[in-house]
C-alpha cells in the first residue's frame, strides 16, 4: 500500500520551501550586476544616465544611514518608506475590505453575481491610469487620489478572484459538511473561506502587486514624503542615482509585502500553503 | 415489499428526472423505487454505471429532494442531509485543509461535543490510523483517505451508514482490506449499511440483501436475499454457492440492460 504522494518542490524566490538557498535563482541578478558594471566601468555611458552599481550602493547606503551626505536625501529612507507603506496599506486595506466581501457574495449568490457582477466588469476594463485625471479632479494631487487609485486598482483583483475561488468550492465538500452538522455560518467559515483560500490569496498577491504600482503613479502626482515622490522630485535635480535606489526600495518592499501574504498563509493553511511560491 | 412506517430506512415510490441541459432532453434516472432496510442491516444496491444509484443515495442522505415519493427514516421523512445519516463517498471528499485529525472531529465539533480527543482516537484506532494522526489527505494512499472518510462518519455514532462505490477507486489489494475492515466495523458496531456498487462480488461479500437495478431510468427489478451468515472472511468468495449467486446476479443484471 503506498503511504505517502510525492509532493513536487516549488522554488520560491531565492530559496526552496524549505529554506534552502537556491543559488540558480541567485545567478541570474548577479550576473546583471556584472554587466552592468562592466558596461558603465570605462565611463562609456555618463553617469548621469546610469550611474555605476558601485555609485548606487554608496547612495543607497547613505540614504539609508546618512553617513555621507550625497544627496538631498541623505538619511531619510525609513520616513519616506513608511510615507509610502502606510499609503499602501491603507489603499489595500480599503481594496480588501470591499473586495473580500463583495467576491465571496458574488461567488456564492447567483442573484447578487447578477445584480453586481457585470458593472464591476464593465468598470474593470478602464485601465486604472485612466482615473488619474479624473481623480486628480475629485481628490486633488497627492494623498487621496494616491489611495484612490491604490484601492481602485487593487480592488479587481481581490473581487475576481475571490468571487471565482468562492464559486468553485466543490459542492460535495459543501455536501459533506452539512453531512456532517454545519449550518449557514459554520459551513461558510470552516468549508467555504477555507476552500477558497487559494484563489483568495492569488487574488490579495495580485492586488498587492498593483498597490505599489499605484502607489508610484499617485506619488509622482506631488506628495510631500514617499519613494515615488523621490523618484519625481529626484529626476528634477538630476540624480538619476536616487531614482534607481527608489526603484530597488520599491521592489524591495513589495517583495517583503508578497511574501508577507505568502507566509500568513502559509501559517493559516500548512499543506496548501506548501504550493505557494 | 410492507408499505407504512415500519421499516427503519424505507424509500417509498421515489422518482427522479434531471432538466435537460442545452436543449437536450429530460432525464429520468429514477423509477418508482420502492426499498427498504432493517436496523442492523447491509443492505446492498447494484447496477450498471449510470442508473442512478449515486442519485438514489443523495436523494436518501438529503441532498437532493425526489420529484415524487418520499424516505421516511426512524419514523421521519427526510429532507435534508443530518449527521445520523452517514455518506460515504465514491471520491473521496477528505477537507484537504485539515489534518487526519481535524477531519475526523470536524463533525464533533460542529456537535459541540466534549470529549473529542477520546473519540478521535477511537476511531482512528478502530480504523487502523494509528500514527498518522498529523498528516494531510494528500499525503495519504487512496485506502487510508477512505479509511478517514470512514473514520470521520463513524466517530459521530451514525444511525446509518451510507456508502457509495466508496472502494471503486483503490487496487485490489487496498479494496480487500477495506471489505475486510468494514465486516469488522459491522462486527463491532452493528451499524445500518447502505452499500451501492456496481461490483457484484462486493454486494454479495458485504451485505445481507440485494437490490438489482436496471440501467437508466433506474428501476428495482429484483431482491435477493443472501444466506451467508456472519462473520464473514474473503476466502467466501472461493465457495460454490457464492459463485452460482454471482452468475445469477450478473445474468439479471445483463437481462436489465436490454
Amino acid at each position: 500500500m503506498r503511504l505517502y504522494k510525492e509532493s513536487g518542490t516549488k522554488i520560491l524566490c531565492w530559496s526552496d520551501i524549505d529554506g534552502r538557498l537556491n543559488p540558480l535563482g541567485l545567478a541570474l541578478p548577479a550576473l546583471l550586476l556584472i554587466v552592468w558594471h562592466l558596461v558603465t566601468v570605462d565611463g562609456n555611458i555618463p553617469g548621469y544616465l546610469l550611474p555605476r552599481p558601485m555609485e548606487i550602493g554608496k547612495v543607497a547606503l547613505d540614504f539609508a544611514l546618512g553617513n555621507l551626505q550625497l544627496t538631498p536625501y541623505s538619511g531619510t529612507m525609513l520616513d519616506h518608506s513608511l510615507a509610502s507603506i502606510s499609503r499602501v496599506f491603507s489603499g489595500f486595506g480599503l481594496a480588501a475590505v470591499i473586495g473580500l466581501p463583495l467576491g465571496f457574495l458574488t461567488g456564492r449568490i447567483t442573484a447578487v453575481k447578477r445584480t453586481i457582477d457585470p458593472t464591476i466588469h464593465l468598470f474593470r476594463t478602464i485601465p486604472g491610469i485612466g482615473w488619474l485625471p479624473v481623480a486628480m479632479v475629485w481628490f486633488g494631487v497627492g494623498e487621496r487620489t494616491t489611495l484612490f487609485l491604490i484601492a481602485l486598482a487593487a480592488f479587481f483583483p481581490i473581487y475576481v478572484n475571490s468571487a471565482q475561488g468562492a464559486a468553485s468550492v466543490p459542492p460535495q465538500l459543501i455536501w459533506a459538511g452539512r453531512m456532517l452538522g454545519a449550518n449557514k455560518i459554520s459551513l461558510f467559515t470552516t468549508i467555504i473561506i477555507p476552500a477558497s483560500a487559494p484563489a483568495v490569496v492569488a487574488g490579495l498577491r495580485l492586488g498587492m502587486g498593483l498597490s505599489w504600482a499605484y502607489l508610484v503613479l499617485g506619488e509622482l502626482t506631488g506628495v510631500a514624503q514617499g519613494l515615488g515622490a523621490v523618484m519625481m522630485d529626484a529626476r528634477m535635480l538630476g540624480h538619476v542615482d536616487m531614482i534607481i535606489v527608489a526603484m530597488v526600495c520599491i521592489a524591495i518592499l513589495g517583495r517583503v509585502t508578497d511574501l508577507v501574504l505568502t507566509t500568513m498563509f502559509k501559517l493559516y493553511q500548512p499543506r496548501a500553503g506548501g504550493a505557494v511560491s | 415489499m410492507k408499505n407504512g412506517t415500519g421499516h427503519y430506512l424505507l424509500i417509498d415510490g421515489v422518482n427522479k428526472t434531471f432538466p435537460g441541459q442545452n436543449g437536450r432532453e429530460r432525464l429520468k434516472v429514477l423509477d418508482e423505487i420502492n426499498l427498504y432496510a432493517d436496523e442492523g442491516e447491509i443492505i446492498g444496491i447494484v447496477g450498471p454505471s449510470g442508473c442512478g444509484k449515486s442519485t438514489l443515495l443523495n436523494i436518501i442522505a438529503g441532498f437532493v429532494p425526489p420529484d415524487r415519493g418520499r424516505v421516511v427514516f426512524c419514523g421521519k421523512h427526510v429532507q435534508k442531509p443530518s449527521p445520523e445519516r452517514a455518506v460515504v463517498f465514491q471520491t473521496v471528499v477528505l477537507f484537504p485543509w485539515l489534518t487526519v485529525w481535524d477531519n475526523i472531529s470536524y463533525g464533533l465539533k460542529r456537535r459541540g461535543e466534549k470529549n473529542i480527543a477520546r473519540l478521535v482516537k477511537r476511531y482512528i484506532q478502530i480504523v487502523g490510523l494509528d500514527s498518522f494522526e498529523y498528516y494531510y489527505p494528500d499525503q495519504l494512499s487512496g485506502g487510508m483517505q477512505q479509511r478517514v472518510a470512514l473514520a470521520r462518519v463513524l466517530v459521530l455514532n451514525p444511525r446509518l451508514l451510507l456508502m457509495d462505490e466508496p472502494f471503486a477507486s483503490l487496487d485490489a489489494l487496498s479494496r480487500l482490506t477495506m471489505q475486510q475492515l468494514l465486516l469488522d466495523i459491522w462486527q463491532k458496531l452493528r451499524i445500518t449499511v447502505l452499500f451501492v456498487t456496481h461490483d457484484v462480488e462486493e454486494a454479495l461479500l458485504l451485505t445481507h440483501r440485494i437490490y438489482i437495478m436496471s440501467r437508466r431510468p433506474g428501476r428495482i427489478i429484483r431482491e435477493i436475499q443472501v444466506p451467508f451468515g456472519f462473520p464473514r472472511s474473503f476466502s467466501l468468495t472461493g465457495t460454490p454457492c457464492f459463485a452460482q449467486l454471482k452468475s445469477e446476479i450478473l445474468n439479471t443484471l445483463i437481462l436489465g440492460l436490454k
